[in-house]
């Protein structure tokens, strides 16, 4: 049926947002930025673009469970932080390995079980109640340490930021694992299958028996957890724990899950449309950086992408 | 000519994607008559007075109104010209009072440019008389109306902007009898002032009512138009469905069983100590005028809405309905009456919203099994007809009555024991609705119950084996088949039977 109305061209390939126009347009770029700079494809830049998109793509899968069900969490990257420096704080209590992974962990739970409570409890908009927790978890990764960042000597976090497998990054690998989880709890376990109901209509799925405050409240915890993971991750690129991790970077990770396709209003994306996101925003970063344009510029230009990124999800709600 | 021809549309097609709306559709409508249009969904009704409000623009054909042809209409030069459209959906603003609402876009300015409150209201009054609403105070806010006043405000706007042409689509779906009676009452006004009224609608017993002359439409064609005293019903349903439907309800007495589902002193909101039961294989009507409390007993049968007081009992057994998880569990059902957005997840594929209910049927070691899903959903297309590419279609891409099966079939893999249903045939076509009346008749079958509601009342009186009539939160009566009558239903339902009692 749809077969017969042949949208224009450009109309199918911006709006519709499948994985083969994100495709088209992270070779497209890849391509530009080579003619630009002749580092860009250099092993070392491979290993650069691994690094950063660690971090920044664990965080995105876990945005992506609770703005599949319609919600969202700002609050990602000051929790990230905030969880660093717990992890600096037990670091200098003598905790070491996979401690201090607990305790990141346990800190980016916490932090999602407090914005779970304060929208699935409380009833507070996602957007206000998360862009509250930004600013006080950000408070809390300064007030933990007194301000002063922490370095980690500790051998666990050595292996996550400088060895290699088969000549790829030990967090990339992180990354790699943390995915295909995600992927496999987002089609397979019915809390899954609940986070798209939930985000495609809130009536509906109550209505059809599905707990949608539960939903909700483990979306959080997941979105929450996984920040905890990208502590560690970000921790061990330079072996400190720092306060301002991630301070100007907030809304990377939305930009990122949404030129993937995922939709803001919930019910419709994948992991794979988020995965495809983060490496293109990677790839955006990378690219700005090697031609050393001015930050300014830098903050314009992705400034620029998530209104455009935006401004196509509304395209395609319409469209559906 | 005698009569004076008002709107006169010629030859008009749209086409859209894929589809001819409209093929070469001529109509006409007079100074002061009725004029029902009547079709099943999908033959072009609604793009026909769009195209008139201005909303389309038709790709060939002429349009005259009012002795002026006119090239094409905009939503603007349509409302300049005197053409107002009231749709289901009403629109209005809940927060603002009722005289801002009917001069809404019409300023009463005093010299000092602020509003002018005495003049605006004093004129409010005056349109209010019109519509039979003028004992509110103008000020008052129009959330605080019911639907049917509503509807009268956008009637009383329409003519402050000089209406000659007012067009209303299905305008007595969300009314009582009461309701419906005024509105007639003031239609009847309007086409005595010489205003031409286009009526859009589904119920056959309204067109005999207050049409003049009724055009029954066929996918996007014009069939006939005829004066009503020269047409039949069974012409009419005849025309719109291209062949004779005898059977227009297929439903035959059948077997009542042992008592299945019993409710005792419910209370909830406008509901007190409400008791009933429902029998297996019974088909049992819900009736009352809107807020009667029916829907809301319906909804604490599902734990939708909470209960204060009552007990619900299956097969004898008291059983606690905290949320629909409860009701599920204890294998109720219910198809809300908002489908779009209490019944289905629109932008989910088929199979999902199949699934749904029943996902743990498809587990395998506590992980959902793809296959055995799309095998259940793909069965369930097929024994319900369900018109889809694949299960993997979303099913905001399948058409209004498609989407409509898809909700009984995500009920049914749970094999329910009592199912309830809102409205199960509102704004649904004669054929399709034949269809739903069998479903319901195949559950009753299997030893179920049915328990719906519906503000049609031929229908309820056509298949229901015994019936409850609700007013303002109490039963006023219990009705079985044998005494079932219009009558009956109707003076109970406002309340008659009760006052006799006292």
């Amino acid at each position: 049926m749809k077969r017969n109305n042949n949208p224009g061209f450009v109309r199918r390939v911006l709006v519709n947002g499948n994985v083969g126009t994100v495709l088209f347009a992270l070779i497209a770029l890849c391509i530009l930025w080579s003619s630009l700079s002749p580092y860009f494809f250099t092993l070392t830049n491979a290993k650069n673009l691994a690094i950063y998109s660690a971090y920044l793509g664990i965080m995105a899968f876990g945005f992506t469970f609770p703005i599949l069900t319609g919600s969202i969490d700002l609050s990602q990257m000051p929790l990230m932080a905030m969880s660093g420096m717990m992890m600096g704080a037990f670091y200098r209590l003598g905790v070491t390995g996979l401690g201090l992974f607990g305790v990141a962990s346990m800190t980016g739970l916490l932090g999602g079980a407090i914005n779970a409570t304060l929208v699935n409890v409380m009833n507070i908009i996602p957007f206000i109640a998360t862009v509250g927790t930004q600013l006080i978890f950000r408070a809390f990764s300064f007030l933990i340490t007194d301000g002063v960042y922490v370095t980690v000597k500790d051998s666990m976090i050595r292996t996550i930021g400088y060895e290699s497998i088969l000549g790829i990054p030990v967090m990339f690998w992180i990354m790699l694992i943390v995915l295909a989880i995600c992927w496999f709890v987002l089609k397979y376990t019915q809390f899954g299958r609940n986070l798209y109901c939930v985000g495609s209509s809130e009536q509906a799925a109550h209505l059809s028996g599905i707990n949608v405050k539960k939903t909700r409240f483990i979306a959080y915890l997941c979105s929450g957890l996984m920040c905890g993971i990208a502590a560690v991750v970000y921790t061990s690129q330079s072996g400190v724990a720092l306060n301002s991790a991630g301070t100007g970077a907030e809304m990377d990770i939305v930009t990122a899950v949404v030129i993937g396709g995922t939709s803001m209003s919930g019910g419709r994306g994948s992991i794979f449309n988020t995965f495809l996101g983060v490496i293109l925003m990677s790839v955006v970063a990378n690219g700005m950086a090697l031609l050393g344009l001015n930050p300014y510029f830098q903050m314009l230009f992705k400034g620029l992408i998530l209104v455009v990124a935006v401004y196509l999800d509304t395209l395609r709600a319409r469209n559906a | 000519m005698e009569y004076h021809t008002l709107l006169k549309l010629e030859a008009i097609t749209k086409q859209f994607p894929g589809v001819k709306a409209l093929d070469s559709v001529d109509l006409d409508v007079r100074f002061g008559e009725v004029h029902a249009i009547v079709g099943e969904n999908g033959a072009g009704k609604s793009t026909l007075i769009k195209i008139v409000s201005g909303a389309y623009t038709n790709d060939s054909g002429t349009i005259e109104f009012d002795g002026e042809k006119i090239g094409a209409l905009t939503p603007h030069i349509s409302l300049e010209k005197g053409i107002s459209v009231i749709y289901q959906e009403l629109s209005y603003l809940p927060t603002m009072s009722i005289a801002e609402n009917i001069y809404i876009g019409r300023q009463h300015k005093k010299k000092n440019r602020t509003v002018d409150y005495k003049a605006l209201f004093e004129n409010s009054r005056r349109m209010q008389a019109l519509v039979g609403l003028e004992h509110y105070p103008p000020s008052t806010e129009v959330r605080m109306l019911s639907t049917a006043e509503k509807q009268l405000i956008e009637i009383a706007r329409a003519q402050v902007r000089d209406m000659k042409l007012l067009i209303l689509d299905e305008p007595t779906s969300a009314l009582n009898e009461e309701e419906i009676h005024r509105l007639f009452a003031i239609i009847h006004k309007l086409r005595a002032q010489g205003c031409g009224v286009i009526y859009i609608t589904h119920k056959m017993d309204e067109i005999f009512k207050i049409a003049d002359r009724v055009t029954v439409m066929r996918d996007g064609r014009r069939i006939l138009t005829e004066d009503m005293a020269n047409i039949s019903r069974a012409d009419i349903i005849k025309a719109m469905v291209g062949r004779e439907i005898r059977e227009f309800y297929p439903i035959s007495p059948h077997g009542v069983g042992d008592v299945l589902l019993e409710i005792e002193n419910l209370s909830s909101g406008i509901l007190k100590d409400v008791s009933f039961r429902a029998h297996k294989g019974e088909i049992l009507g819900f009736y009352g005028l809107m807020g009667c409390g029916s829907e809301r007993a319906m909804e604490c049968v599902f734990g939708k809405v909470p209960m204060e007081k009552g007990v619900i009992k299956v097969d004898g057994k008291r059983v606690k309905v905290r949320s629909p998880r409860d009701a599920i569990r204890h294998k109720i059902a219910y198809a809300p009456g908002e489908r779009k957005t209490e019944g289905l997840m629109l932008i989910q594929p088929v199979r999902v919203n199949i699934s749904c209910v029943t996902l743990s049927k498809v587990k395998k070691n506590g992980l959902l099994n793809l296959k055995l899903e799309r095998s259940m959903a793909s069965r369930w297309i097929k024994q319900l007809r369900i018109k889809t590419p694949s299960p993997e279609t979303p099913i905001s891409s399948l058409s209004g009555g498609n989407q409509q099966k898809v909700v009984p079939a995500k009920w049914m893999e749970n094999k329910p024991r009592v199912f309830l249903l809102n409205e199960p045939t509102k704004g649904v076509d004669v054929g399709a609705k034949t269809e739903i009346y069998m479903q319901m008749e195949e559950i009753c079958r299997n030893g179920a119950t049915v328990v719906f509601i519906t503000s049609d009342l031929p229908e309820l009186l056509a298949i229901s084996d015994r019936v409850y009539v609700f007013h303002e939160g109490t039963i006023t009566g219990e009705i079985v088949r044998k005494d079932l009558t219009q009558e009956n239903v109707a003076k109970k339902a406002i309340g008659e039977a009760a006052h006799e009692k006292e």
